[in-house]
């Protein structure tokens, strides 16, 4: 299911790739036209014709013939970056990386304290051995 | 808390279900479609903006130019993003849940650490400390632990080197000591040996001993000889020092100090438990002060001061009643002592009271407390001992006489009230009234101090304002009295003494009887007062009778009795007298030898006690005078009783009833003048009317007789010119005859008038006329040569004069006859 759903999602926005590149390549030619526009009459409708299409794209991409893109999650932070015109892959390349170094700090708390519980544990169950009960109950369900 | 979280979250975890999901975070995401959307509005709305608004001409056409542009470039931006998306959006949400995830669960392991760190502080009480073993060991086995020696090396010194240091000191000792030029005298007493000098003196011994020849003496060892206390170090260290700088003197002087102290803080112990006394133990002044008798108001101020004499020696010094008395160096036994400061204290006491006995109660000092008490002694004494308590001591006299007073007091008063007698609490003599009282004690200058101690009684069957008066000093003294309130002071009349020193019940009854006499001779006599009288016994007056009451033909004296009836509330008054004279009286009892009793049962509170008896008597005297006269007068008397007496006169009767009015029969003659003859009775007394009746009788006889004719005559007929007369008595010796002539519009009164004139032993008549102008034919008969003188002359002495005749008793009739008829007959009506 989330399958068929991945590959709708990819499907449309490989289109909308497409209607976003067009419109650039409308945007172009429409420059191109308003830059040599003379006033005549068939530059006038050339200009309508171009603007008319390319109205068209921005229809197209305003209301999208399915909403798979509802699904595509676009963090504020990528777009700042877009807007800045800087390349979100290295945004995602950085973000991996922190979440990387996150989950081995993580990751070396966790073992260290398994360790103090295993030494805490015994040293427990050695001086208070009534507790040992507890002792091994609690390492039992701390045991990830 | 934090192990808590942990387990709370461990807890949720099940093996079966695999790790729960992470979170998913949606802030700060936005869903592409959502930016691709309002982009292309907004391109929209700007495209529209430019193309429709601009004005059609270049400067529109460059502003559509660089938005073209612009929205060129923001569409490659987009595209970028699009791609980004297409490749890394699903998996960067995803990193994005699992770095929140990470980053919360460090925050846990934070949580986690630090709840730890705090585990570890708050468990820090719980903490044991090791077990000493070795030490515990050493304890065990050798009893004490092995300290560090600090590399000590215990000395051996042999015996011999002992012995010979101990001889070398001791010479040294015997030098140094006998040659010390401040040896105190008590320090002479001692002994050297040991390498110590032992110094003995009365109440402790010390030793002191040196190190060398130049070194100087220190103490080793003090011991009191009175008993066996720890001797103090501060104390070594402080002889020490005084015996180095100062020298013996100064250590004398110390330790005497010392032992003083020592000595007066060993009796300040043992006077602790002692509950009667109250002791103040002055350290500062080297002085206890034990006070006796603390709960004595009176004795206070009585103590012991101990403390030093001049030659610091502790000495008691006795303080009575704030007074020196007595220094007392030796006190063995301190309980002993003070037992017989006490009993000293006590016998100065009792011997400073006139007298201890209070109605067979005796006055004592319990020697423990100084409180007085009374041996015997009854609820009421016990009473008044608060007073002796708590009064100053000088008063002591006064109030055992005041207690004896009320005592004394009490008893009467109780023996009064039950018998009968009611106190008035409400009177106050003032020393005006005091001193009426006829007793000396009453006459001094303070004798209003005394009214304290005097008490009024009175009896409900008294006569009013009556007292007994109670006086109660060293001796009980009585009075009766009549006692009022004037104008709001209360005034004594007519005080008497009574002898009775001592009450009881029987006296107590017989004082009734006693005092009830008392009064009623009191009053009686005040009802006498004028008369000469004697009071003999205590129920008897003797009177003298002519001082009293004049009655003739009586012994001189009369007596009074009387006696009081057993209710206490009436008497009899009896009183008896003798007549020498013969006298039956009907209704009045005389024996044949004259003696006669008046007696009467008589109210103590009757305003007037002899009242009746008096006026009885006095009726008895007129009785016997009337009698007497009458007797004289040869009067028949017809019947006599003690307000009535009957008699005769001529053929006449007459009545003289009580208090002597005169009363006639109808028939008398008299009765014409009955008016008259009152009047002239109470002027002229009874001897006179007697005569005067007999004398009158032939004139009033005559009078009688016209008066009765002129009734007769004045209603035979009633024409108005008609002759009318009337006798009128104009006094007992004067008549007239009154005639009316004439009619009614001119009446002539002719006025005949007789007159008694007694002349010696004789009467004659006076028969005159008024008004003679009416009856000119009389003129002639009132001449010598007129017809009634020539008529007359020869039977009777008759003389004419200007307006009348004189004639005696003989011609008395005849002449009035004779004008009466002359008179008539010319007054007769001429036209009848």
């Amino acid at each position: 299911m989330a399958q068929v759903n991945n590959q709708a999602v990819e499907q449309e926005i490989e289109k909308t790739k497409q209607i976003i590149s067009d419109l650039v390549e409308s945007f172009i030619e429409l420059g191109i036209i308003v830059h040599d526009f003379q006033g005549t009459e068939s530059s006038r409708d050339a200009l309508s014709l171009r603007l008319n299409h390319t109205i068209d794209e921005l229809q197209k991409l305003q209301s999208p013939a399915t909403n798979s893109l509802d699904n595509v999650p676009v963090p504020l932070d990528v777009l700042q970056y877009v807007e800045d015109g800087r390349n979100p892959d290295v945004y995602t390349r950085e973000f991996v990386e922190t979440t990387r170094k996150a989950n081995q700090h993580l990751r070396g708390k966790m073992m260290a304290m398994r360790d103090l519980r295993d030494v805490l544990g015994k040293k427990i169950a050695s001086e208070f051995p009534e507790l040992g009960d507890v002792v091994q109950d609690i390492i039992k369900r701390t045991d990830g | 808390m934090d192990t808590a979280t942990m387990k709370d979250q461990q807890s949720q975890v099940h093996p079966s279900q695999g790790p729960p999901e992470i979170p998913h975070i949606t802030t700060n995401i936005i869903p592409l479609s959502q930016i691709l959307r309002k982009f292309a509005e907004s391109s929209f709305s700007e495209l529209q903006q430019v193309i429709q608004t601009q004005p059609n001409n270049e400067a529109k056409k460059k502003r559509l130019l660089e938005l073209i542009v612009r929205l060129r470039q923001e569409y490659v931006r987009l595209y970028v993003l699009t791609k980004w998306s297409r490749t890394s959006a699903q998996d960067f949400t995803k990193f994005i849940d699992i770095l929140v995830w990470l980053k919360e669960q460090t925050f846990h392991f934070n949580n986690l650490i630090w709840g730890t760190k705090s585990l570890n502080q708050s468990l820090l009480s719980a903490k044991l400390p090791n077990p000493d073993l070795i030490t515990a060991l050493e304890v065990y086995t050798n009893g004490r632990p092995t300290l560090p020696t600090h590399n000590f090396i215990e000395p051996k010194i042999s015996t011999k080197k002992v012995l010979s240091t101990l001889k070398e000191l001791n010479t040294i000792l015997y030098m140094k000591y006998a040659t010390a030029d401040d040896l105190p005298e008590e320090f002479t007493n001692y002994s050297i040996k040991d390498g110590r000098i032992y110094i003995y003196t009365e109440d402790y011994n010390l030793q002191i001993s040196t190190a060398d020849e130049t070194g100087p003496f220190f103490l080793i060892s003090f011991e009191f000889t009175f008993g066996d206390f720890v001797t103090s170090r501060h104390l070594m260290r402080v002889c020490n020092e005084t015996l180095r700088t100062s020298g013996f003197q100064e250590l004398k002087r110390l330790l005497t100090n010392y032992t003083n102290t020592m000595k007066l803080y060993l009796i300040h112990q043992k006077l602790s438990p002692m509950k009667t006394i109250k002791h103040v133990y002055h350290q500062d002044k080297f002085q206890i002060v034990v006070h006796y008798w603390v709960n004595s108001f009176v004795f206070k101020y009585s103590y012991i001061e101990i403390g030093l004499n001049r030659a610091n020696k502790i000495v008691y010094k006795w303080f009575r009643q704030g007074e020196y008395i007595e220094t007392f160096d030796e006190v063995q036994d301190f309980g002993l002592f003070l037992r017989d400061i006490y009993h000293r204290h006590a016998t100065f006491i009792l011997d400073q009271i006139d007298d201890l006995t209070v109605n067979k109660s005796l006055l004592q000092i319990n020697e423990l407390t100084g409180l007085f008490y009374f041996k015997n002694t009854t609820p009421t004494l016990n009473a008044s001992l608060k007073k002796l308590n708590i009064d100053d001591f000088k008063n002591i006299n006064d109030n055992l006489q005041s207690i004896r007073m009320d005592v004394k007091f009490l008893k009467i008063s109780t023996i009064l009230s039950v018998t009968g007698w009611i106190p008035n609490e409400l009177i106050k003599l003032n020393p005006q009234e005091l001193k009426k009282l006829p007793s000396p004690i009453f006459q001094q200058e303070k004798a209003y101090a005394l009214t304290k101690n005097m008490k009024f009684y009175t009896r409900k069957e008294w006569p009013s304002n009556w007292f007994l008066i109670l006086f109660i000093d060293t001796k009980v003294k009585s009075f009766i009295g009549n006692i009022k309130s004037m104008l709001g002071q209360w005034t004594l009349q007519a005080p008497s003494e009574l002898n009775i020193e001592s009450f009881d019940y029987k006296i107590s009854k017989q004082l009734i009887d006693y005092v009830s006499k008392k009064i009623m001779i009191h009053l009686i006599t005040q009802e006498l007062h004028g008369s000469t009288y004697k009071v003999s016994k205590d129920d008897t007056i003797v009177v003298k009778t002519d001082t009293f009451i004049k009655i003739p033909n009586t012994s001189n004296v009369l007596y009074m009795t009387f006696k009081v009836e057993p209710d206490n509330k009436t008497m009899l008054v009896k009183v008896k007298g003798k007549l020498n004279t013969e006298l039956t009286l009907e209704d009045f009892a005389i024996d044949p030898s004259g003696v006669f009793e008046i007696f009467e049962v008589i109210h103590f509170r009757r305003t007037s006690i002899l009242g009746n008896i008096v006026s009885k008597l006095e009726r008895l005297a007129k009785i016997i005078e009337l009698i007497n006269y009458l007797k004289l007068e040869k009067m028949n008397l017809v019947s006599v009783k003690l307000d009535q007496v009957v008699f005769k006169y001529g053929d006449q009767v007459c009545v003289l009833k009580d208090n002597f009015d005169l009363e006639l029969p109808a028939n008398n003659p008299h009765n014409l003048c009955l008016v008259s003859i009152k009047g002239y009775l109470a002027t002229k007394g009874v001897g006179h009317l007697f005569k005067y009746l007999q004398d009158s009788r032939e004139l009033v006889t005559k009078l009688n007789e016209i008066s009765a004719s002129a009734q007769t005559e004045n209603l035979s007929t009633f024409k108005t010119d008609k002759l009318r007369y009337e006798v009128v008595t104009k006094s007992s010796s004067m008549f007239s005859i009154v005639y009316y002539m004439g009619n009614s519009k001119s009446r002539e009164i002719l006025q005949m008038n007789i007159q008694i004139k007694a002349n010696g032993g004789t009467y004659h008549y006076f028969i005159g006329f008024e008004s003679l102008q009416y009856a000119e034919y009389l003129k002639q008969d009132l001449t010598l040569k007129g017809p009634l003188y020539s008529s007359m002359k020869s039977t009777t002495k008759i003389t004419p004069l200007v307006n009348g005749v004189m004639v005696d008793e003989a011609g008395l009739g005849q002449v009035i006859d004779y004008f009466h008829n002359r008179i008539k007959e010319n007054s007769t009506p001429v036209t009848s």
